[in-house]
Order: C-alpha cells, then sequence, then structure tokens
C-alpha cells in the first residue's frame, strides 16, 4: 500500500507555535502525524535573561502580536510576585478590561478565520469588520491598535475617564446583538454544521491526558478555566462561569468562542461598572530586591498561559524566564485530532485550535513512491476541499 | 516592446502580493490581513494577496529572519518569476527590531534577499502598508 | 475546599515516606509546594495522579540553570477535583543529568520533555523519542541554549 507524505509548515510565527505537520496519509485519511517545530525559534527566553526587566515586558509582548495584552499581563504578575508588590485596585480592573478586550478581538479573529478556511468568505469579512470597531476601543484605551504595551510592571499606563466608558459601553452592547445574530448562523447554517459538526473529535479524557488548554479543553468539556479556578486580575470580584459544550468537534469549540464573546463582554460591562478610583500604579525599584520565584497563570485567548520567572537580589534582569504558551500546550492534542480526519477538513481541525493561524501557511506534498514534490498552501488545499 | 510595455502597465496597475512570515509575532500579519477586510479594502486598488510565489510580483515580509527560516525564504524568492519586488513590513523585517540580538535571529530581511521599500512601525498599521504598496508602484513606474 | 490542600499533604506522605523532602503551601502563589528526590520525581506525580483520581492537569515542566551545580525541574500541575496547583520541583546533579520520563503517566509531556533536553541537556529516561525540538538541524551537538557556563 503506497502511502504518502504530507507536509504543512514551515512557516509560522510565534515563539513557542510554530508548527510543521507531516501527515502519513491512506487515500484522502490521515493515518498519523508527525509535528515538527522550530522554523522559527528566536530565544526569547534567552534574550529575556540578558535584558532588564523593564525591556523585557516590551519583548514578551512580542511572543505572540495577537495575544500581546496577555503576555504583559502574565510577565507584570509574575514579577510584582517575585519583587512582592501589590499594584493598585484600579489597576487590576483596566488590565481586566483590556485583557478582554484583546479576547474579543483574538476571537473574532480565528472565527473570521475558519469561516474562510471552510469557505465562508462573508462571514469571515462580517466577523473582521466587527473587529475593527473593538481594535479602535483597543486604540482609544492603550493608545495603538495591536501592541498596546499596557501593562507595565507595578500597574498600568494610562487611565481611562467617562468619555472612554460611554464609548466602550455603546460599543459593546451594539456588537453583543451582531454576535448573537452569529450565534444563530452557527446553530442553524447547514454548511457550517456539515463541515463543523463531528469533525475533529477529541474526548475528554483525552482532552485532559493530552493537555489541552482552553477553548479546545472547553470545547471537549473539560471544566479548565483559569479565570474561574485560580482567580488573577480582577476576576475574584466580577461574576464568570466558564463556558463548556461536550461535543469535542471543532463545532464545539467554535460555539466555546462565540459565548465567550458574549461573556467577555458582560465582564467588561461589570467591570466599568464596579471600577473603584484610585492610584493605577505603584513604583517598583529597578532591581529585584529579593532573590526569588513568580509564577504567573492566566487564561490567554487560546487558553493557559504561564510565565516562570527567577529573580536574583539585586540584579535588574531575570535570572530565568520561561513561558509556555497556549497553542505548544495544544500541539499534542490537535495531533490526536487529525487522526483517522479527511485530508480537507486538516485546514478547519487546525484552525479550530487557534494556532496563530499564520502557521497554516504553506504545505508540500510528496509522494513517497516518485519522491516528486509538490508544494501547495494550505488554502488552496481548502478551496480544493470545496470542490 | 509594445507587450512588454502593456504587461509593465497591467502589472501597476494590479499588483499580485504573496505574504510571507519568517519568523514575526504575529502582529504585522494580522494588519497585513485587515488590510484586506472591508475596513480599509485593499483589492478596490487592484492589490490581490496570493498564496503560491509563482502567482507574486511583490513579495511582501514580516518579521525578523529566523536560522531556520532565512533558507525557506531564499529559496521562495527564487520560485518567484521575474520582474520581482520585496517590501520589508514592521521594524523586525527591517532590522530585525526587538529580537536583534537573539541566537535564532539572524536580522533583517535585506540580510538575505534585496528589499525595494520598508514600511516601518512595530506593527505599521493597515493604512502604512498600503502606502508602502503604492510607494512600490510609484518607484516601478520611474523605472525603479 | 478550603483544607484540600491538607488531605493531600497527608496523603503524598504516606505514598512517598522519606523521600518527600518538604512540602508546604505557598499562600502567595497559591499553590502547593512539593520538593522531592529526583529519584522518586515518577512516583510523587503517580502518587498524585492517583489522589486526583486521574484527573490530573500537566500544565508544564520548566527547567532552570541557576548558576549552581544543579539543574533546577519544576512540574506545574492542577489537580481538578481539588481545584488545587501543585508545584513538583526536584534537583538534578550537573554530573548525572538523568531522571526518569512522565509520559506513561502523563502524555501531555512528551513534547515539554523534548524541550528540556534541547535547552538544558537534561535526559529523560524511557522517553519513545528523545530528539530535538526547536533549533535548527545545524546546532552543534552539546551545546544548550539556556546553561550557564
Amino acid at each position: 500500500m503506497s502511502s504518502i507524505d504530507l507536509i504543512v509548515g514551515p512557516i509560522h510565527p510565534a515563539l513557542h507555535e510554530p508548527e510543521r505537520f507531516v501527515f502519513k496519509i491512506d487515500g484522502e485519511i490521515v493515518v498519523d502525524v508527525e509535528p515538527r517545530l522550530g522554523y522559527v525559534h528566536r530565544g526569547i527566553e534567552k534574550a529575556l535573561s540578558e535584558r532588564t526587566y523593564i525591556k523585557d515586558i516590551y519583548l514578551v509582548e512580542r511572543v505572540c502580536g495577537i495575544c500581546n495584552v496577555a503576555h504583559t499581563l502574565t510577565a507584570a504578575q509574575a514579577i510584582e510576585q517575585a519583587f512582592g508588590v501589590e499594584v493598585p485596585r484600579r489597576s487590576k480592573y483596566l488590565r481586566t478590561i483590556v485583557h478582554e478586550l484583546n479576547r474579543l478581538h483574538s476571537h473574532l479573529l480565528i472565527l473570521g478565520v475558519v469561516c474562510e478556511l471552510i469557505g465562508f468568505d462573508t462571514l469571515f469579512m462580517l466577523f473582521w469588520r466587527d473587529r475593527e470597531v473593538i481594535m479602535d476601543l483597543i486604540e482609544m484605551i492603550t493608545g495603538n491598535r495591536v501592541m498596546s504595551a499596557y501593562n507595565i510592571i507595578g500597574g498600568v499606563r494610562r487611565n481611562i475617564g467617562d468619555f472612554e466608558v460611554t464609548q466602550i459601553k455603546g460599543v459593546l452592547s451594539s456588537l453583543a446583538k451582531r454576535v448573537k445574530q452569529y450565534k444563530k448562523v452557527f446553530m442553524d447554517d447547514p454548511t457550517i454544521r456539515a463541515r463543523c459538526a463531528g469533525v475533529g473529535y477529541l474526548s475528554r479524557a483525552k482532552a485532559l491526558a493530552l493537555g489541552a488548554v482552553g477553548p479546545t479543553a472547553r470545547g471537549s468539556g473539560l471544566e479548565l478555566d483559569v479565570r474561574v479556578d485560580e482567580p488573577y486580575a480582577a476576576y475574584d470580584e466580577v461574576k464568570y462561569c466558564a463556558v463548556i459544550y461536550n461535543d469535542g468537534d471543532v463545532w464545539a469549540r467554535l460555539m466555546v468562542r462565540l459565548d465567550e464573546l458574549l461573556a467577555s463582554m458582560e465582564v467588561i460591562n461589570e467591570c466599568l461598572d464596579k471600577m473603584p478610583s484610585g492610584p493605577i500604579r505603584v513604583p517598583v525599584p529597578e532591581a529585584a530586591p529579593q532573590s526569588a520565584e513568580g509564577v504567573s497563570v492566566i487564561e490567554a485567548p487560546r487558553g493557559e498561559l504561564i510565565h516562570h520567572v527567577y529573580t536574583k537580589r539585586d540584579d535588574d534582569k531575570p535570572f530565568r524566564y520561561r513561558i509556555r504558551t497556549p497553542t505548544y500546550a495544544n500541539i499534542p492534542a490537535v495531533c490526536e485530532m487529525l487522526k483517522g480526519c479527511y485530508i480537507a477538513d486538516i485546514p478547519a481541525i487546525l484552525a479550530s485550535i487557534d494556532p496563530c493561524f499564520s502557521c497554516t501557511d504553506r504545505a508540500a506534498l510528496i509522494d513517497t513512491n516518485s519522491g516528486e514534490k509538490r508544494i501547495i498552501d494550505i488554502l488552496s488545499l481548502a478551496r480544493r476541499s470545496k470542490k | 516592446m509594445l507587450i512588454q510595455r502593456i504587461a509593465a502597465w497591467a502589472r501597476l496597475r494590479s499588483p499580485w502580493i504573496l505574504h510571507i512570515n519568517t519568523g514575526a509575532c504575529n502582529s504585522c500579519d494580522i494588519e497585513v490581513l485587515a488590510a484586506l477586510t472591508p475596513r480599509f479594502d485593499v483589492e478596490r486598488f487592484g492589490i490581490l494577496l496570493k498564496p503560491s510565489p509563482r502567482h507574486a510580483d511583490v513579495i511582501a515580509i514580516t518579521g525578523p529572519v529566523t536560522r531556520q527560516a532565512a533558507e525557506r525564504i531564499r529559496r521562495v524568492y527564487e520560485q518567484t518569476p521575474d520582474p520581482k519586488f520585496v517590501i520589508a513590513i514592521g521594524s523586525c523585517a527591517i532590522s530585525g527590531g526587538v529580537f536583534q540580538d537573539c541566537y535564532g535571529v539572524i536580522g533583517g530581511v535585506d540580510k538575505v534577499i534585496p528589499v525595494d521599500v520598508y514600511v516601518p512601525g512595530c506593527p505599521p498599521r493597515p493604512d502604512a502598508i498600503i502606502y508602502g504598496v503604492v510607494k512600490l508602484v510609484e518607484k516601478v513606474s520611474k523605472g525603479g | 475546599m478550603v483544607n484540600d490542600h491538607l488531605e493531600v499533604i497527608d496523603s503524598l506522605g504516606n505514598e512517598l515516606k522519606e523521600g518527600l523532602l518538604d512540602v508546604r503551601y505557598l499562600p502567595e502563589k497559591r499553590a502547593l509546594l512539593v520538593l522531592v528526590d529526583k529519584a522518586l520525581i515518577f512516583k510523587a506525580i503517580e502518587a498524585l495522579n492517583k489522589i486526583s483520581g486521574g484527573e490530573m492537569h500537566l500544565t508544564t515542566i520548566s527547567g532552570a540553570d541557576l548558576g549552581e551545580d544543579y539543574i533546577e525541574l519544576t512540574y506545574f500541575l492542577w489537580l481538578l477535583p481539588q481545584r488545587l496547583r501543585v508545584i513538583v520541583k526536584t534537583k538534578l546533579s550537573k554530573d548525572d543529568l538523568r531522571v526518569q520520563s512522565i509520559v506513561n503517566i502523563a502524555p501531555a509531556t512528551v513534547l515539554y520533555e523534548r524541550e528540556v533536553y534541547e535547552m538544558l541537556g537534561v535526559i529523560f529516561e524511557g522517553h519513545p523519542k528523545l530528539e530535538r525540538l526547536f533549533l535548527p538541524e545545524d546546532w552543534p551537538q552539546n551545546m544548550y541554549p539556556l546553561r550557564r557556563r
């Protein structure tokens, strides 16, 4: 029996998330998957321990440009813990608001990309149109569209006033209506049901054993949400319930994200109402006051994100810095999902874990018998699958 | 001669762009993609994003060049038919940006392949990316 | 669920006996810190898996060379039924960087162990495929980017 190797990759963005998959294929069915990583390994962990804490915040932000707020928030929390600094309550609320806005833009982005990959271009454009209003809000609060550099060690960089509060509330209330509409489309539309329901199944037991995180785990019925389990920032003071779907397929993972959009908007509104007044940051020494260890775990848009830092007394650089990004944790799980699926479903399944999507960039088909190599990209793979 | 001039004219009216990422953090990539969507909509200028180097006139590169990606972009550059132009998008593609001294990074795109237009910013706004393409078209129409 | 960590401490003590070097609850990290001898790392993770009834989520393994003559491995675990974060730490002497792999208990470690191997040179015995993960093919052998000299 001739088997074919299908190579997806290697061009991919973020530190721990460069994915290149080699698929062993029998006919149209994927038999086995082997991930190969590291095409864009930049060595950020090493660079972090060669720079000062202040510069590190800007470097961790560039681990991933999509969930940059999640990274700065985790880094700030980990370093504050090691320094023994307590930040003002108002800054915790502001951090939560910007973190949730970041999640809104990230979820809208991936929902759009999945729609494009399954051939629903209209919905892709609609999601991305709605994402722009969130980008405007982020720009208004932080001063930049993408790289916000909002969280700093000891608090946040900018305050918000009454004008911003009314603006945010107005935008969110109109966006909530649209998201409800999209949710209806995802529930009823035959195209989406046909391409997503029952595709890329991951059982709860497998999700747990393989260490899946975030919407990937919650789509398989695994109750893992750091916001509920280990509340950070202002999450211990706002109401939040984890969104769980038990289907374990692509559709369930997308529905988790859609429901989280609505939940995030409620969190932002509650934060805006409850936000205490007071200072937004405290002064922090440049060098570490003690040799200590800081650990911070948060729920980034893609799942659990952990930063682990060792500080050394009187040194202004971290001794060792470790980051584990959510997509990295989801790779064993996505390999499991891909086994037994059709080639045509590969793009949708890969995108359903939200792998910082640029990784699904180019693919090469190698016929093991003739050794002939054809380079195709995942979009034309998706286009081929639509026929 | 006439055919070449017509081809050059047509190409300037509709540059097809291949986007590759050589180790970027994703922020430039989402801004490139955002330029396609309703708010910015570059397709109204005839600018199309193409997934294959065989179809592209312009290669838009984001991110610092990592050790593993250097060979790949050189190959993509060779696969692109002449005449071809390169736009380096973002601080990292220009000089390596914040990743300059990381052990996995070689530096800017111009260390590996020639670059025609640089678009600064971290990340540049979609407006700036469109402006960069316009600058390239101007440069080429003046005999580049 | 306030005193769940006390029960976990008791059961760990019963399972590991004197191999358990230290165990205490860190309120500022809201986590249970467990220090074990490297020979017992497999047993410790197995015991925690048993305590949680198989409902254990492995967050990550992080390795650090702190400039001393040992390398510190940190296992971050989350026990679902107890809703408890557990941090298991062990120290490996640089003369003997071998430790038992825990892939059999938690398949999630398969990539983390490979990463610690290539970054710090720790050898996980029993790992099905201990190869390079991130570094380029032409990276020199026996050179570990995160080691301190």
